[in-house]
């Protein structure tokens, strides 16, 4: 674009290009009134034609060659080209259409009144006006020729001698200027003459020689310059006979000046008139070519100030332009020059404004997205680096972020981060984990209160887990639905923990509390009794003794139901070994077999059983406390069965046994099956409901999970022990809680 | 009357003549057909034919009253090359013109033609006669005979040529341009 104005104001400059166009203006004057044929201009004409014709072509070259060099432009598609274009084109037009006008009329008039100039009417009468000019020298001809045939008639007879005497008399008697007598051969025999020069013409004139042929005497006309016209007559002298030579009297006679002047006048006019008649289309056609070169004047003039003024007026836009090509490029630093004060330099003014403020927004833009980037990254350290897994998901329940603790707690073995943006279905499906944990916040998403909270049970690779779940509804600034954020974390350990720590302690407490007046009142009965004895008859000692013995089997017995109830709530830690269950299993019901006719005991072993590093004697108790009370829902009847089974499961996410005991007894009524294995719970007289929380206790202390159902066909209950297979570290309650907390708890 | 009568024949025969004689004009040309020179007290007299040939145009334009100029020029040159004359570079030393005007004379039917430079003038009443006098030029004193003895190498040449500046403007253009107006001689060596 630069260049373009450069180019423009370079090699067109203003002064020299005026100064050009003034010199070729009055060159073409100069010639256009050289054409009317004045002889002050006449020398110039060819000059100024050929030097205008060639400035023009000059201008016309430099003209045209700015063009193409903006056709091309234009084709390069340079800023402002297209639009110097049109101006030019615009200005081409404007000029050349009136311009053009005006040639066309201007030629067709000037015609019109060239051609008025020669009026037929004018012609007729410079023709008879010429006509008559000749009839009057005729006459005044034919009275001289006579004069000069008197005198030769007169000097027909006389001699050479007195000839040479009597000229001058008979030239002065008949007015004649000059007289010339010629004999043979243009011999002068005798002349006289009023002025100093003869004017004697060169003999032979043909057209005299054939008028005297012919027996005629000669007269005519002769135009004789400054003179006028002369008339002269040759007469030929009579001769003396046939043999005396021929002579001819040669006169010259004056025309009256004033009929000189008038015929001259006349002959003047008809000449002029004549040749201007035949001038008429050269003369037409030198307009023709003078208002031709002012036409292109015109036009190149046109043209030219279409280039000067487009430079000018374009050069704002055209900058503009480019400017704004340069800001949506991203580069604000573009000022353009406010160079006029009209609406140009106003819009000018105003772009730059423009770009200033768009360049502080864009920069003001560019900081808080950097600070919001900034947020960003920061909430994704978080939320990377907590323990707890948060799951965010929108109002369609599509997910939004998934954090990294997330993907472990839930056991995925590929980051859950590739779930973003797909339903939260598609989570459910990872694995069983994360199915079952779907399963269980299900309804607790869907439901309406803003916040909600679930412990949730599972049974993942490292066994029994427990997540604290809670979701928080998240309302837009319009309160409609914005999604949900989902934030769960691990308490299994700081439950069992908890749970342990509250019962040890009590258990504790309370079991040295009660056992406390427990010995007191067994050692008091057993004095009582001995101490009573003797004195009493033997009615009375039966019943002192039956008494005394009720008193202290009792506390025998309640004394053994604090012991376990301690042995249950502050048991110390699982001592494991490697075992096989299926030997473990298959050495107690082998101890029960037998045990009561009507029930019969089948153990199916799955012999791929692994081995697994649990505590053996405890496992023995609960599986004690599983037959004994299978036996027992059985009860008294001949077609008792309880079935134990052993079986291993292995999939991606987990690995884990189970033990199952079936029995076809009472089952579980659906009240206790909810607190089934909480303590003192129990449908039976005796026994102090422990057995299956002791059951409980040993098998999450092992990280397993016991659950228990009724049969699906028939009666009776089932009871799952689940147990992880992998060779799963227990860690003390106490160093697993401090991991976590630390945040170094791996699974 | 009988004289009248004869001369009004004459004229309109003349005036035929005029016409019919030169109807078929050519191509205009001037060509020098003859060239010499006599030195007569120190200066040199040209005697010089010409064979005028007038076109066309030239005729139409010469009835219609327009004079036609013949110019005589004649320079002298100085080889600059030793002894060889290149007239195109050799230098100019000295030139002189002579005008004559061919002119048709309405009232008397007429053909003048005009020596310039003396005003002496001479009517014919046929072109034929005007150009033959015309194309006669004797005892023309051109060139003074001390300025040809500047320089023993010195000469003179002679040209004609029907004079396109004389013409009134708006045939010059014309004649500028078109062939049949160009009516010139090649310069020919006159002296020595």
């Amino acid at each position: 674009m630069e260049e373009l104005v450069a180019m423009n104001m370079r090699f067109l400059t203003l002064i020299p290009m005026l100064i050009l166009f003034a010199m070729i203006l009055v060159s073409l004057y100069i010639m256009g009134t050289a054409a009317q044929n004045s002889d002050r201009f006449s020398e110039l004409y060819i000059v100024l034609l050929v030097s205008n014709t060639i400035l023009l072509l000059v201008l016309l070259f430099s003209i045209a060659s700015r063009l193409i060099t903006l056709v091309i432009n234009m084709r390069k598609r340079l800023t402002g080209a297209r639009l110097t274009w049109r101006l030019v084109l615009s200005f081409i037009f404007v000029a050349i259409i009136p311009v053009g006008l005006v040639y066309a009329f201007s030629i067709k008039f000037l015609g019109s009144s060239i051609d008025s100039w020669f009026d037929v009417k004018i012609e007729h009468s410079l023709e008879d006006a010429l006509e008559l000019s000749r009839l009057s020298f005729d006459y005044r001809m034919r009275e001289q020729l006579l004069l000069s045939e008197d005198v030769v008639h007169e000097l027909s007879d006389e001699n050479e001698v007195i000839i040479e005497l009597s000229l001058n008399d008979y030239r002065r008697g008949v007015g004649a200027i000059e007289m010339t007598l010629l004999g043979r051969n243009n011999r002068i025999i005798a002349s006289s003459s009023a002025e100093r020069m003869l004017s004697v013409p060169k003999f032979p004139r043909e057209d005299i020689l054939f008028s005297l042929a012919q027996g005629e005497n000669y007269v005519g006309l002769e135009p004789s310059g400054k003179d006028g016209f002369r008339i002269r007559t040759v007469a030929r002298v009579p001769s003396l006979g046939p043999l005396s030579e021929n002579r001819v009297l040669v006169s010259l006679f004056p025309v009256p000046y004033r009929m000189s002047e008038l015929a001259d006048r006349v002959q003047v006019a008809f000449g002029e008139y004549g040749s201007l008649d035949y001038l008429r289309s050269p003369l037409k056609q030198s307009f023709m070519v003078t208002l031709f070169l002012v036409l292109l004047l015109g036009t190149l003039f046109a043209i030219w100030a279409a280039f000067a003024i487009a430079g000018r007026l374009l050069s704002p836009i055209i900058k503009l332009a480019e400017a704004t090509q340069a800001v949506s490029k991203g580069d604000y630093s573009k000022k353009i020059p406010v160079e006029q004060h009209d609406e140009l330099g106003f819009l000018v003014q105003s772009f730059n404004e423009m770009t200033v403020r768009v360049d502080h927004a864009r920069q003001a833009a560019e900081l808080s997205q950097n600070v919001a980037e900034g947020q960003r990254s920061y909430l994704q350290a978080v939320l990377g680096n907590l323990s707890s897994g948060v799951v965010t998901i929108d109002a369609n329940r599509t997910l939004r972020t998934i954090n990294e603790a997330a993907t472990i707690l839930l056991e995925s073995t590929t980051p859950l981060q590739r779930m973003i943006g797909r339903p939260l279905r598609s989570l459910c499906m990872v694995n069983d984990v994360t199915r079952t944990f779907c399963e269980q916040i299900k309804q607790e998403i869907d439901q309406l209160d803003q916040v909600w909270e679930k412990e949730i049970k599972l049974f993942g690779a490292g066994g029994r887990k427990i997540l604290i779940c809670r979701g928080i509804k998240l309302l837009s600034n319009r309160d409609k639905d914005d999604g949900q954020i989902i934030m769960f974390e691990d308490i299994t350990s700081i439950l069992s923990t908890q749970r342990d720590a509250a019962w040890g302690e009590v258990a504790r407490r309370w079991a040295h509390e009660i056992k406390n007046p427990l010995t007191p009142i067994q050692l008091s009965a057993e004095r009582l009794e001995h101490k009573l004895q003797s004195e009493l008859n033997t009615e009375q000692r039966k019943i002192l003794k039956r008494s005394i013995h009720t008193i202290v089997q009792q506390v025998k017995a309640m004394k053994s139901m604090v012991n376990e109830f301690r042995d249950y709530a502050d048991s110390p830690q699982p001592v494991l070994e490697e075992s096989d269950l299926n030997e473990l299993i298959a050495s107690i019901s082998g101890m029960y077999m037998g045990y009561h006719d009507g029930v019969t005991i089948e153990f199916k072993p799955d012999s791929s059983l692994p081995l697994v590093m649990v505590d053996p004697g405890r496992i023995r108790q609960v599986v004690h406390n599983l037959i004994k009370n299978a036996f027992e829902a059985i009860g008294d009847t001949t077609s008792g069965e309880i079935n134990i089974e052993t079986r291993q499961f292995s999939n991606l996410t987990a690995s884990y046994i189970e033990i199952v005991v079936r029995d076809n007894g009472v089952g579980i009524s659906a009240k206790m099956l909810e607190d089934l294995f909480e303590p003192y719970v129990t449908n039976k007289q005796s026994g102090t409901g422990l057995g299956l929380a002791i059951v409980k206790k040993i098998i999450e202390e092992h990280g397993g999970m016991v659950m228990a159902r009724n049969n699906k066909d028939s009666k009776g209950a089932v009871i799952t022990l689940r147990l992880p297979a992998s060779s799963y570290q227990i860690k003390s309650d106490s160093e697993y809680s401090k991991q976590q907390l630390e945040g170094e708890a791996d699974i | 009357m009988k004289t009248f009568i004869n001369i009004f024949v004459v004229f309109c025969l003349l005036g035929l003549c005029n016409q019919a004689v030169f109807a078929a004009t050519g191509k205009a040309r001037v060509t020098i057909t003859h060239l010499d020179s006599e030195l007569i007290d120190g200066v040199y007299y040209m005697n010089t034919d010409l064979e005028l040939v007038l076109s066309k145009e030239m005729l139409e334009a010469l009835q219609r009253g327009v004079p036609l100029v013949y110019l005589l020029t004649v320079r002298v040159l100085k080889p600059r090359f030793g002894g060889f004359s290149t007239q195109n570079i050799d230098k100019h030393v000295y030139s002189v013109e002579e005008r004559y005007e061919l002119r048709y004379h309405a009232l008397s039917r007429q053909y003048l033609v005009t020596d310039l430079r003396n005003t002496k003038q001479t009517s014919f009443y046929t072109l034929r006669s005007a150009l033959e006098y015309l194309g006669t030029i004797r005892d023309l004193p051109l060139l003074k005979k001390s300025i040809m003895d500047i320089d023993k190498r010195l000469y003179a040449q002679v040209k004609v040529k029907l004079d396109i500046e004389r013409l009134p403007v708006p045939l010059k253009v014309r004649a500028y341009v078109k062939k049949s107006w160009r009516v010139k001689t090649r310069w020919k060596n006159w002296l020595p």
